[in-house]
Formats: structure tokens, sequence, C-alpha cells
């Protein structure tokens, strides 16, 4: 049988075969009994085919087609969802990297910036006070040279206090030698006995000791030059003890004072 | 699942190759006792045949990737019935022998399932499935998936990577071996 004729049979069983060629094909049946009887048994064929009765698999195919599915999505999670989870900490360290750059950036700058206005507030600070300081002395030292005896003493027990300066100890010495009274030159005296680190006062101490013609003045310089313990004061202190204008009893420290420092 | 089950296999296997697997089952649902049976008809013991189904949606669910989409899925699923079959052969000639010898019980299963037909339809049915027996493998195959499984030529044309008129052809050559056969053994 030729492939074409064969290919008509085909349609002719389907029922596919258009109705042109189908009248023709069936004319054609008409007259070939063997053709006709060829047919007829295809036509057997196929309708056993098609009525071939099924089977059922057991359920035992669907319990291990199911445990199969189950499995696979387990799986499917499982890889899945560690993989998310490692490219959002991936991600997130990414994130983490550049966020902890930025503050530190930010934190770098914060203090830089800080540090300087600090510095420049210390600093500001510093000469605010060094003025004040400045100007506190100034006007310390001002007060030395005038107002009542008890602000001049009030001004030596300020300067008492500060740090030992060529100034301060210049107008100390000048109290000390200088003052029209007592009181103010034995504060200062104690002043100066106070910066005895510095040559300068120790030194106007001892030669001051030859000019000073209070007896109480007298005797307290004594007392500081020789708890100073200073040697150099021994010469002063041999002359006073042998100076008969001298009141006795300075006399008599000075003598002491010998003793103790020889 | 029965939300899915009006959808077409093609679109099941469109939400499949997006990994939603529960549409395996649908699938699995719809041909396992088409392919069950595909198995049967070939040769193959009933747990042969289980074995075979089975391994077909392991791969249609291992490969859902391959699949491209429009392609017709009865097409794909018979390529997969189809490798399936041919690597268990291949596996060892001695099971498949064995296999054959148990298509004889499957046979008297099969008969015995049909004890409330008329006899004469019975004994119809007995021949053509030995008729059956003796058709080539390519053309019992293709019987089976055009005239059994109820494939559309296209759909095996795309399976067997011919023209629908060449499918058509060789079903009808088919036929005509299966026709031979089966009235032979009804003279004799």
């Amino acid at each position: 049988m030729h492939d074409k004729t064969a290919l008509l049979l085909m349609e002719y069983l389907d029922g596919t075969l258009p109705a042109e060629e189908r009248q023709q094909l069936e004319a054609q049946l008409a007259q070939d009994a063997d053709l006709r009887k060829n047919l007829e048994e295809l036509q057997a064929v196929l309708l056993q085919l098609e009525q071939l009765p099924e089977q059922t698999p057991s359920s035992e195919l669907d319990a291990r087609f199911d445990t199969f599915l189950q499995a696979e999505k387990r799986q499917l999670q499982s890889p899945n969802w560690l993989g998310r989870l490692r490219s959002f900490q991936a991600l997130s360290r990414m994130e983490w990297q550049l966020a902890a750059t930025f503050a530190l950036l930010i934190i770098g700058l914060g203090f830089g910036w800080f540090w300087r206005v600090n510095q420049q507030q210390q600093a500001e600070i510093a000469a605010l006070r060094q003025e004040m300081r400045s100007t506190q002395k100034m006007l310390v030292l001002a007060m030395l040279e005038e107002a009542s005896a008890s602000d001049r003493i009030q001004a030596v027990n300020v300067l008492e206090q500060e740090k030992a300066d060529p100034q301060i100890i210049k107008a100390l010495i000048n109290t000390l030698n200088f003052d029209d009274m007592i009181n103010v030159r034995m504060k200062a005296a104690q002043a100066l006995g106070s910066f005895a680190d510095d040559q300068n006062a120790r030194k106007a101490l001892i030669s001051s000791l030859a000019y000073q013609e209070s007896p109480e003045v007298q005797i307290t310089i004594i007392e500081i030059l020789v708890a100073l313990g200073d040697k150099r004061a021994v010469p002063s202190l041999r002359s006073m003890s042998e100076d008969q204008e001298l009141m006795d009893f300075v006399r008599q420290e000075a003598a002491a004072g010998l003793d103790v420092l020889l | 699942m029965q939300r899915t089950s009006n959808l077409s296999d093609e679109e099941l296997m469109g939400q499949l190759a997006e990994d939603k697997l529960d549409a395996a089952a649908v699938l699995f649902q719809r041909y396992r006792v088409s392919l069950f049976n595909f198995f049967l008809r070939q040769g193959h013991a009933r747990e042969v045949s289980e074995d075979l189904v089975q391994s077909i949606f392991e791969r249609v669910i291992k490969y859902r990737q391959s699949y491209r989409r429009g392609m017709a899925f009865r097409a794909w699923l018979y390529q997969i019935a189809r490798n399936v079959q041919a690597d268990f052969q291949r596996q060892g000639s001695n099971k498949v022998k064995e296999d054959i010898s148990k298509y004889e019980n499957h046979l008297e299963l099969s008969e015995n399932g049909l004890m409330g037909l008329g006899l004469e339809r019975e004994e119809n049915l007995a021949q053509m499935e030995k008729a059956m027996q003796q058709l080539p493998k390519d053309q019992l195959e293709i019987l089976l998936m055009t005239r059994y499984q109820r494939m559309k030529y296209m759909e095996v044309a795309e399976l067997l990577g011919c023209t629908e008129g060449a499918v058509k052809l060789k079903v009808f050559r088919a036929l005509q071996q299966l026709r031979s056969l089966y009235f032979k053994l009804q003279k004799s």
C-alpha cells in the first residue's frame, strides 16, 4: 500500500478526512471488497485497543511518590534557606563594613572637631585666666603702693598664695624694706620666707636684717632665717648679737639663732 | 491539590519549574495509571512498572528546569518514560527476560479481572494481548501512545522528532501489523 493511500485510510479511521476526500474513498470502498475488509478489521483492532482494560497501581506507589516529593521539598527549602541566609549575611556584612567606616569617619571628625574646639577653648580659658591673673596681680601690686595698711596686708596675703615671680618678689622686698607699717613689713617678711626657694627672696631677707629698725620685724626675719637653716645669715646674726643698740630680746634672739645655725 | 487541578499540564509544569513542587503531585495523579499500564502493556511486571512510574516522576521533579515552556508536556513526559525504560533494560537482559516471564502472570491477572465480560469478548481480548506481545517494540509503543494513551499526533511527532504525517503513517503501519497478527491468531 502506498504512503498516500495509507495516510488517507488513517485519516478516514480517525474521522479527520475532509468531506470531499472521504466521499471519494467511500466510493472506492464500495467497489473494493478487500480494502473494505481490511478497513473493517482495522476498525475492530482500534476498538479493541481503545477498550483495553486498565489496572491500577498499588497505593504503595502513591506513598513512595509522596515520600520522594516531601524529601525534595525539604531539600529545596534547606539549601535555599541557607543560601538566602548566606547572601543576607554577605549583604549585611558589607553594609556593616560600610556603616562602620562611615561611623568611624563621623566619630573621627567629631572627635577632631571637638578636640580642636576643646583645645581652642582651653587656650582661650588659659589666656583669659592668664589675663585675669596678671590683671589681678597688677591690682594687688598696685595695692601695695597705696590704700590702707589693712589693704596692703591683704595684698601681701594674696601675693603669698601666688607662684614666685620676679615682679612679686621685687614688690615684696620693696614692701619689707620701705613700708611705713611694721605689721605690713612683718607680713612681707613672712611672705618672702614662704618663697624661700627663690634666692633673691632669701638674699633680700638676709640683707634686710641690717636695715630693719623695728624689733618685731627683726625677730620675725631671724625666726624665718633660722627656720630655713640658712648659714649665710650667720654674719648678720653675730653682729646683731653683739650690737648693744638693739633691744635685749633681739640680741638674745639673734644669739639663740646663731646657736641653732652653728 | 484540587485548587490546581483545573490547570493544564503545561501550566502545572510551569509552576513546577518555579519550584512549586505540589504541582508534581497533580501531574502524578493524572498520569500514574496510564503510565503504569503503558509499562504493563509493554510486558513489564507490576512491581517493575511501578518502579518505572516512580522513576519517571523523580526525573520530572529533578529535571523540571529542562522543561521548555510551550512544549507539549506529554511529549516531554513520554520522552522521560522511554529513557527510564531504556535505562531499565540496559541494566541487564536477564532482568528483562524475567519480567517477560512475569508478563504471563499479568495476562492471567487481567483475564481474571474480566470475568464479568462476555466469553467472546474475553477471548478476543486475550488474543489482542497476545498479538500485541508479538508486535515489534517501536510499533507497540506508537500504538500505545496514540490509541491507548490518546496522545495527539503532534505530541508524538515532537517526541520522535518527525513530522505529523510520518507519525500517522507509522501508526497506520503498526495498526496493519497488529491487525494481521490478531486475525492470524483468531483463525488458528
